[in-house]
């Protein structure tokens, strides 16, 4: 997931300021139930890789996801096993619409389903530090961010 | 450890380190083993350094700081690299071992080398091998096959204080525990007899007549030093004016400041007067005759007076006696023929001149008797028994000018012809003709600070290059690089500790309350 946002419906509508008299957000939504159709979130997603039955692959499949298909946050179990190899990295710092911080989320997000959270994190610096062998800044910052 | 990276035979092969693994913990002599698919593979390291994945990290280094940051970064981005240079390999399959002909391949794992690795190659304790020490940091034991070692020349080099004195020691133990020889030390320092003491004088240690008391016999030169030490010698040694010949005194040239005319003269004076050249020399000089008698032989007269004083100063060595009663070569014959090996101290005459004759000079007429036994001997049962001969300050007769003059030189260079080889200590193996180093079959290097001295001993070695940088990285103390004849491959031993009880009791020795309380058991078994 990279780039998430929460946008008005309507493109140019700007959304105003409200709730001055209430005492948490969720009174402003209570008070202004239409908010909720007003406002709407939006996210990117890239894809790192896919499964067909329980074989999983860290590459891109040979289709993208179909419009309408439902999304679903991955579960502790698909969490792990898709974290079992970290050949999906490559994927990951080559897109040009991930930048370092996205990296270092997603790795510090897949160590946090990982029993062994800093041989995890150690295991994909090191990967890391393979594929940006030439760009020692963007790894030292990658490095920085995802420190256990 | 790590994997095989690149390389070649000849230069060796390069070893990414695997992370985990720190440069600090590594060390050039290391012993490393390499797993290829059929054949194993082992080597020496020669050396380390460092490597990155990519030479930006030299400009933007991490921070090394953040513990997390460095376990990432070390052995991946930037990691450790080792020169191992291949020697031996194993075939798994045919159980054979043979020299290194090839490199493993590329990305082979690389181990350290275990104790069956090293018995492997080395061998276990037998008969023939005696324990050395244990390989640079390893736990484990390494042997060294005496039959082989005896079988050529050797020396032991290193700077005073390396620990050569405990080594030769040890090795002389082995050899006459495992009878794989007969010794004949000339010890000028009067250390390898009874006991001696440390650098520092603090202990004192037992030497080879405490261990071996029915297998060693002490020769010595100086009655009254012996006897001061409270020791009583087997056999004093005199040597009679007649036992010196011509080659006995040019090799003390040097010591005796002679030119070359008189070097000359000596040998045309002693055919002139026969076996007892020295004594009637003497004699015509005492009677103030020299100029009469140059005239006579034509020899220059005042070169002749020089010669006259030169050797004259040879009368002031009290060993050195008009006639003898026994001489001192049948005394060694027979008992190096039986078996005993012979430690000669020379006490009070440490100096050059005493050493050099007498040691030559016995030497010569030994080295003739083996030679002559050797010859009659039809089978190998006939010929005599190994004998090593110690020589310890051994620039002093192999040096370049006089190497191809004594008999040691002969020995060096002959081989194992007639079963007589030199066990060389010296700590100025610069000093020591090339063509003499080139010969030692098994050389054992301690610590040497002088490069040239570095060079001599790795003289006619395969990958010197190599060898010098584990040469001289060695510790100061008790650590030595083996190579040659003796060993499969070169290796560094950190050598055993001489001196504890247990370790005299590897050679037998039993304290005297112990000593007695076996013997008192003996005669019970005896009588039962």
């Amino acid at each position: 997931m990279y780039v998430a946002g929460t946008v008005p419906s309507e493109p140019g509508r700007r959304p105003i300021a409200r709730g001055r008299d209430e005492a948490s957000e969720e009174d402003v939504y209570r008070q202004h139930p239409q908010l909720a159709q007003l406002l709407r979130t939006e996210f990117n997603s890239l894809v790192v890789g896919h499964s067909n039955g329980d074989v999983v692959y860290h590459y891109l499949p040979p289709m993208p996801p179909r419009i309408h298909a439902f999304v679903y946050l991955c579960d502790r179990e698909q969490a792990q096993r898709f974290s079992q190899s970290l050949d999906f990295l490559n994927l990951l710092v080559k897109a040009p619409q991930s930048g370092d911080e996205v990296v270092a989320a997603s790795l510090r997000f897949l160590a946090s389903f990982n029993e062994d959270n800093r041989g995890f994190l150690v295991s994909a610096g090191r990967e890391l530090s393979r594929l940006l062998a030439g760009e020692p800044q963007r790894l030292n910052a990658i490095l920085r961010r995802m420190r256990p | 450890m790590g994997v095989v990276t690149s390389g070649s035979l000849s230069k060796g092969v390069e070893v990414k380190l695997d992370g985990r693994v720190s440069t600090e913990e590594m060390a050039v002599g290391r012993f490393v083993s390499i797993e290829g698919k059929k054949k194993r593979f082992f080597g020496l390291v020669t050396d380390v350094s460092l490597g990155a994945i990519d030479a930006r990290m030299a400009t933007n280094p991490p921070d090394m700081s953040d513990p997390f940051i460095a376990e990432v970064v070390l052995g991946s981005a930037a990691y450790g690299v080792l020169k191992v240079l291949p020697k031996l390999v194993w075939d798994v399959g045919t159980g054979q071992m043979q020299p290194a002909k090839t490199v493993p391949q590329p990305f082979q794992v690389v181990l350290e080398a275990t104790q069956q690795d090293i018995d492997l190659i080395f061998g276990q304790e037998d008969e023939k091998r005696l324990v050395i020490g244990n390989p640079l940091d390893m736990e484990v034991k390494l042997c060294l096959n005496l039959e082989e070692f005896v079988s050529l020349s050797s020396g032991v080099f290193g700077r005073t204080g390396t620990g050569k004195t405990f080594f030769t020691h040890h090795l002389l133990n082995g050899l006459i525990q495992k009878s794989k020889a007969v010794n004949l030390v000339f010890d000028m320092h009067s250390e390898y007899g009874w006991s001696w003491r440390g650098q520092h004088g603090r202990q004192e240690y037992k030497a080879l007549r405490q261990l071996f008391p029915s297998r060693v016999a002490v020769f010595a030169l100086d009655e009254e030093n012996a006897r001061r030490r409270g020791l009583t010698p087997d056999f004093i040694v005199r040597i009679g004016y007649d036992q010196v010949e011509a080659p006995d005194i040019e090799i003390l040239r040097d010591t005796l400041n002679m030119n070359e005319l008189q070097v000359d003269a000596v040998h045309r004076v002693s055919h002139r007067l026969g076996k007892r050249w020295l004594s009637s020399f003497f004699e015509v000089g005492d009677r103030g005759e020299i100029a009469e008698r140059s005239k006579e032989w034509g020899e220059n007269e005042q070169n002749l007076g020089a010669l006259y004083r030169r050797l004259d100063t040879l009368r002031r060595l009290p060993f050195l006696t008009p006639e003898v009663s026994e001489d001192a070569v049948d005394r060694i014959m027979h008992y190096l023929k039986s078996g005993v090996s012979v430690v000669l101290e020379f006490g009070r005459y440490r100096d050059y001149t005493s050493y050099i004759l007498v040691a030559n000079l016995l030497t010569r007429r030994i080295y003739d008797q083996y030679r002559e036994q050797t010859e009659q001997a039809r089978d190998d049962a006939g010929r005599p028994q190994p004998l090593v001969i110690t020589l310890e300050e051994a620039h002093k007769f192999l040096s370049p000018e006089l190497a191809r003059q004594t008999i040691f030189g002969t020995i060096a260079r002959e081989m194992r012809k007639y079963n007589v080889t030199l066990l060389v200590v010296d700590q100025r193996p610069s000093g020591i003709d090339p063509e003499v180093l080139s010969q030692l079959g098994t050389r054992i290097a301690f610590r040497l600070d002088n490069a040239e001295d570095i060079d001599a001993v790795l003289s006619g070695a395969e990958d010197r290059s190599e060898l010098r940088t584990v040469l001289s990285r060695l510790e100061t103390r008790q650590q030595a690089l083996v190579f040659g004849h003796s060993v499969r491959m070169p290796v560094v031993v950190e050598v055993e500790a001489y001196g504890a009880t247990d370790y005299y009791r590897r050679f037998g020795f039993l304290e005297p309350a112990e000593a007695k309380r076996q013997v008192d058991k003996d005669i019970e078994d005896l009588f039962k």
